[in-house]
């Protein structure tokens, strides 16, 4: 209790160094809160919508059409009662005012949706009882924006496939969306009954046919899931509640809301080193105090108690003011997100969230303090008699005290990520990073300390010795200034390099893609692009299959009932759920290469004994875990065939050239059933649309990408990401900030009587002001151009060797983050230097400090 | 409560050297008596404070206060003893600078868990002539003020054993004269064995006996000496 009472009239009485710590840990938690108020307002909506969003109970589906008996079997095993939808989904092309466009066609029948509803521009609202004008004739109904897009009317007549349709309405909000997906592919929904006349499905065409279900009230959808999957045979159909499907649904924004929050723990990380610092000097401050008591019959372990006590306590209170600055936040980072998703977010913070700050703040200033409050013990107080000396600072040598508060981020980014492999590649990133900065920023303190200069004024070669000698404070700065300014140089280092990349190789990019070719219209479409002379087009072939076995291990489906996953869990899930698609070449094209194991050995012999060579692309072997020498059993619609991996190839996935995961030996899988892909060359826009227009009327059933249109949209998407991680690095700035001013601060409280010497000694305020700016100024400029230097390599590390693209300088953002940060770093150290720099000298030499 | 000190060595490691600052002292005081110690800078005087205030441990020896062995008790139990038994009064005074000079009297009655902690820290205060300065901070006190407060923390909780480190080495010396003045009434009054380290002749002329640490050894300095 006395421990208690003691740590809370500590901070009380020393406000200045609480106000900076707690301000110091709130803006490291406004980006956490942000965060989870963005996750828990998507979760909330998939929760309360999980229905709406797969528009029944329970989805059974697969990448082809059901079977009779598959049908059977499925009404079979649903409870009396059950109500069930059919609905073919794929992309396709439309074709309307001399435009064509790709687009997601779902035919649907008129039982759709079995819930949520389709709001139209008419105002009119349709759920699944509701009679519809779709049904009975030609019409469609699409997506709003292929109003604008295409300038379609109600009443327009648009061709798809083999159909003229009529468009009858425009939806405005479909409750089954939950990614907007930059209008890549907008939806229409059509008669299902129209499918056949369409000739928009043929063999080997990329669709998924789904048998919707809505259940009699109580039925359990879980456990008839599972029964499904015991019955019905074939591993590649798959079976989904609507929590199970929203779960996935939503994985795009899970994947980015993860992110975000490993950078968020980014800006926890720099403020937990600003509060580290800050505590350091309130230890060092109140080591006298913590003697005294131990004098007073306060143990040792007590005066522990209560440098953990008060760190605690710090931490907690400072919860309050980050959720006020979160309130604030919010509604710009919600602006910002609210175009990535189909539904407005609202986000709130829920009391789990607050829960969660709490214990995070409390637990995470606790342990990052950890360090110097144990050090208290090991001061005597016998500090106190006059022959010895108090020592000023607290400083410790043991960085095993370290460990908990590594392990604390590292737990931290694991949860946050929901994967251990992404939690631990960041946590190891940030400390190579924090290593890095330590190294450069010790190299900086040697150069200045051994800077001489005959002609340099005094105070600033003393003010750069100083520098030089105050380690801690200085490797402080250099740590969050430079990290905080590698945050905000590296994603515009990234999206500029990706620009400059995308433009450079612009004559090498396809123009368009073309998918779902099939078997006999290869030779007319060779003759259809004949007179656009667009050189060899190379075709490539796609044969659907699915592993059953590697080295004899069957690879079967994983049936997760289990709500929380890893992020390499659903990924292995999924991998394990959906086929793959195969492909055979005798080269490899330019945008790949082996980097392990040797090249095809020619065409393979159907009468030999030997297995049938496989290449695997590098990362989907790391994902699945296949190595060369691996034994894999494949199904071939029907067909067993087994193979084995000679090597591990690299693809330049950026190149947008056809190529697959894995390929087999030409001579293997020739005669099996496929269809075709090919990427047509760069062409002029004018002519690029032309032939579009051409093909979608010649060949109603091939899909067509036009890749300048995607990546234009996917970089715009990609923009509105970066905003918001912009946002989060921001806050690391302004933590930086927070340490800079509690730097500079704390270093001229310490320095009064020097300072205030130096003024004895003839040194006139400008001469001072001079010592003190040069000092920070000079650290703040070296922080940030190494927070620099380290964005410039981990940016190019990034493209280089891991998205194999070619990195590009850019300038421009860096010079403003120089001059943004230093500009707000002189207002800092004049705010921290003004009070001691106007003080009378005599009144501080003479006073006791 | 008597003091009994024998054969009490203490050393201390410079890197590979071990250098003796105590060397087999051996004295006593009785109970009520004022001592004083004087000896040059670094003749081992804040050392000997130290182990007699139970803050650091001895190589050999004893140091017994009352009936007690102080470095026979482990960390807890030394902590509790000078809690109860031993006031120290520093040549800096140390006090509490966020606390007022009541706040800082009542802590020690505070820390180990006392009763009428308010009144007694008043009356305490009130003896030292301090009654006026009582919601007083340190920066707003005078040296003397200070030493007097911080003579009061040391003697609040009625301590066996007074330590006092150059009570009066940051004051002039009439304010150090009037404060020695006082702290000697109030142990006199209260029968406590004190121990008082110091460089002024004067003052240890003061008390009843003087013992002169030279090289880690002490000698008593008999009166005809002087």
């Amino acid at each position: 209790m006395f421990a208690l009472r003691w740590a809370i009239k500590g901070l009380v009485r020393t406000p200045g160094i609480s106000a900076f710590f707690i301000a110091n840990f709130a803006l490291g938690l406004v980006g956490f809160l942000c965060v989870e108020a963005y996750k828990d307002s998507i979760s909330e909506h998939l929760t309360a919508n999980a229905k709406q969003i797969l528009a029944a109970d329970l989805s059974v589906s697969v990448r082809r059409e059901f079977s009779d008996s598959e049908r059977a079997l499925v009404r079979e095993t649903l409870p009396p009662g059950s109500e069930v939808s059919e609905v073919y989904d794929f992309f396709s092309m439309i074709f309307f005012n001399d435009q064509s466009r790709l687009i997601l066609v779902k035919a649907v029948d008129s039982s759709y949706p079995l819930y949520g509803q389709l709001e139209m521009s008419s105002k009119k609202v349709v759920a699944g009882g509701d009679s519809k004008d779709l049904f009975g004739s030609p019409k469609i109904w699409a997506y709003a924006e292929l109003q604008e897009q295409m300038g379609m009317q109600i009443g327009s007549t648009l061709k798809l496939g083999n159909l003229d349709l009529t468009v009858s309405e425009f939806i405005e909000k479909d409750a089954s969306q939950t990614f907007r997906a930059a209008n890549l592919a907008p939806r229409v929904f059509i008669d299902r009954s129209l499918l056949k006349a369409s000739g928009l499905i043929q063999v080997g065409s990329t669709f998924t046919h789904s048998l919707l279900v809505r259940l009699p009230a109580g039925a359990p959808s879980a456990d008839l899931r599972s029964q499904l999957f015991s019955k019905l045979p074939d591993p590649a159909i798959q079976v989904d509640t609507s929590e199970t499907a929203s779960e996935d649904s939503a994985r795009q924004l899970k994947l980015f809301s993860d992110y975000l929050s490993l950078v968020s723990i980014v800006a926890l990380f720099l403020a937990s080193i600003g509060a580290s610092y800050l505590f350091r000097l309130f230890l060092s401050k109140k080591l006298k105090e913590m003697a005294v008591l131990r004098c007073l019959g306060v143990s040792a372990n007590e005066t522990i108690q209560i440098a953990l006590l008060q760190t605690l306590i710090l931490g907690a209170v400072s919860v309050f003011p980050a959720l006020i600055l979160a309130r604030a936040f919010i509604p710009v980072f919600a602006s910002l997100l609210n175009n990535i998703t189909p539904f407005s977010i609202n986000p709130g913070i829920s009391g789990a969230s607050i829960a969660i700050s709490f214990a995070l703040a409390s637990i995470g200033s606790l342990l990052i303090c950890l360090p110097f409050a144990i050090k208290v013990r090991d001061f005597s107080p016998a500090f106190l008699f006059s022959e010895f000396r108090l020592p000023s600072t607290v400083d410790f040598t043991n960085w095993s005290l370290m460990l908990p508060a590594f392990f604390f981020f590292w737990g931290l980014a694991i949860v946050q990520s929901r994967s251990m492999n992404v939690g631990t590649v960041f946590v190891l990133v940030l400390l190579g990073f924090v290593m890095m900065l330590t190294v450069l920023g010790l190299a900086l303190m040697n150069l200045m300390g051994r800077w001489k200069s005959s002609t340099a004024k005094w105070n600033l070669r003393y003010s750069l010795k100083g520098a030089a000698r105050r380690k801690s404070s200085t490797l402080s700065v250099v740590i969050t200034l430079g990290l905080a300014s590698m945050l905000l140089n590296i994603l515009p280092q990234l999206k500029v390099s990706l620009q400059k990349e995308f433009a450079t190789d612009q004559a090498n990019l396809p123009s368009l893609f073309l998918f779902d070719i099939q078997e006999e219209q290869k030779d007319a479409l060779l003759k259809t692009l004949k007179p656009h002379e667009i050189g060899d087009l190379t075709m490539y072939p796609l044969v659907r299959s699915r592993v059953l076995a590697i080295n004899g291990q069957p690879y079967e489906r994983v049936v997760t009932r289990d709500t929380v996953l890893t992020r390499e869990e659903e990924q292995e899930a999924r991998s394990r759920n959906r086929g793959v698609n195969l492909s055979y070449r005798d080269h490899l094209s330019s945008s790949e290469s082996i980097v392990e194991g040797r090249d095809f050995s020619g065409a393979h012999d159907l009468n030999s004994p030997k297995p049938v060579e496989i290449s695997v692309e590098v990362r989907y072997a790391e994902r699945v875990g296949l190595k060369i020498g691996d034994k894999v059993d494949f199904d071939i619609q029907g067909v067993p065939l087994s193979g084995q991996v000679i090597n591990l190839r690299q693809v330049k996935w950026a190149s947008f050239q056809p190529n697959f995961f894995i390929l087999l030996q030409p001579g293997s899988i020739d005669d099996a059933p496929k269809t075709y892909i090919a990427a047509v060359p760069q062409m002029l826009h004018g002519r690029k649309l032309f032939l579009q227009k051409e093909l979608v009327k010649a060949y109603p059933n091939i899909s067509i990408i036009d890749l300048a249109r995607t990546t234009e949209d996917v970089l715009k998407l990609a923009d509105r990401f970066r905003w918001s991680l912009e946002l989060m690095a921001v806050l690391g700035v302004l933590s930086g900030m927070v340490v800079l001013y509690s730097v500079v601060r704390t270093q001229i409280w310490l320095r009064r009587r020097e300072l205030n010497l130096l003024k004895v000694l003839g040194a006139k305020l400008e001469e001072l002001t001079v010592y003190v700016m040069a000092e920070f100024l000079v650290l703040a400029v070296g922080s940030v151009l190494l927070g620099i230097l380290v964005s410039f390599l981990i940016s190019f590390a990034l493209l280089r060797f891991v998205f194999n693209l070619a990195w590009h300088f850019d300038w421009i953002w860096p010079l403003f983050s120089v001059i943004g940060i230093l500009g707000i770093g002189c207002v800092v150290i004049w705010l921290g230097s003004r009070k001691v720099m106007r003080e009378r000298p005599m009144s501080i030499l003479r006073s006791e400090l | 409560m008597s003091l009994r000190v024998e054969h009490l060595s203490k050393e201390y490691a410079q890197g590979e050297a071990k250098v003796a600052v105590l060397r087999d002292l051996s004295f006593s005081v009785a109970k009520g008596e004022i001592v004083a110690v004087v000896g040059e800078s670094g003749s081992g005087k804040s050392t000997l404070l130290s182990l007699l205030a139970g803050l650091d441990s001895a190589n050999e020896g004893q140091i017994i206060v009352g009936d007690t062995d102080l470095l026979q008790l482990n960390e807890k139990q030394v902590t509790a003893f000078r809690a109860s038994n031993i006031g120290i009064v520093f040549q800096q005074y140390h006090l509490v600078d966020h606390l007022t000079s009541l706040e800082n009297v009542m802590l020690p009655l505070e820390i180990t868990k006392q009763s009428n902690i308010r009144s007694r820290a008043v009356a305490v205060l009130e003896e030292l002539g301090l009654s006026h300065r009582l919601t007083h901070f340190p920066t707003q006190l005078s040296g003397g003020e200070c030493q007097r407060v911080a003579i009061a923390r040391a003697i609040v909780s009625e301590p066996k054993l007074l330590l006092a480190d150059e009570p009066s080495g940051n004051l002039d010396t009439q304010t150090g004269e009037k404060v020695m003045s006082v702290l000697f009434d109030v142990v006199r009054k209260h029968q406590i064995t004190t121990v008082l380290v110091t460089h002024s002749e004067s003052l240890a002329r003061k008390c009843q006996r003087e013992l002169f640490l030279d090289q880690g050894q002490l000698r008593e300095i008999s009166r005809r000496e002087r």
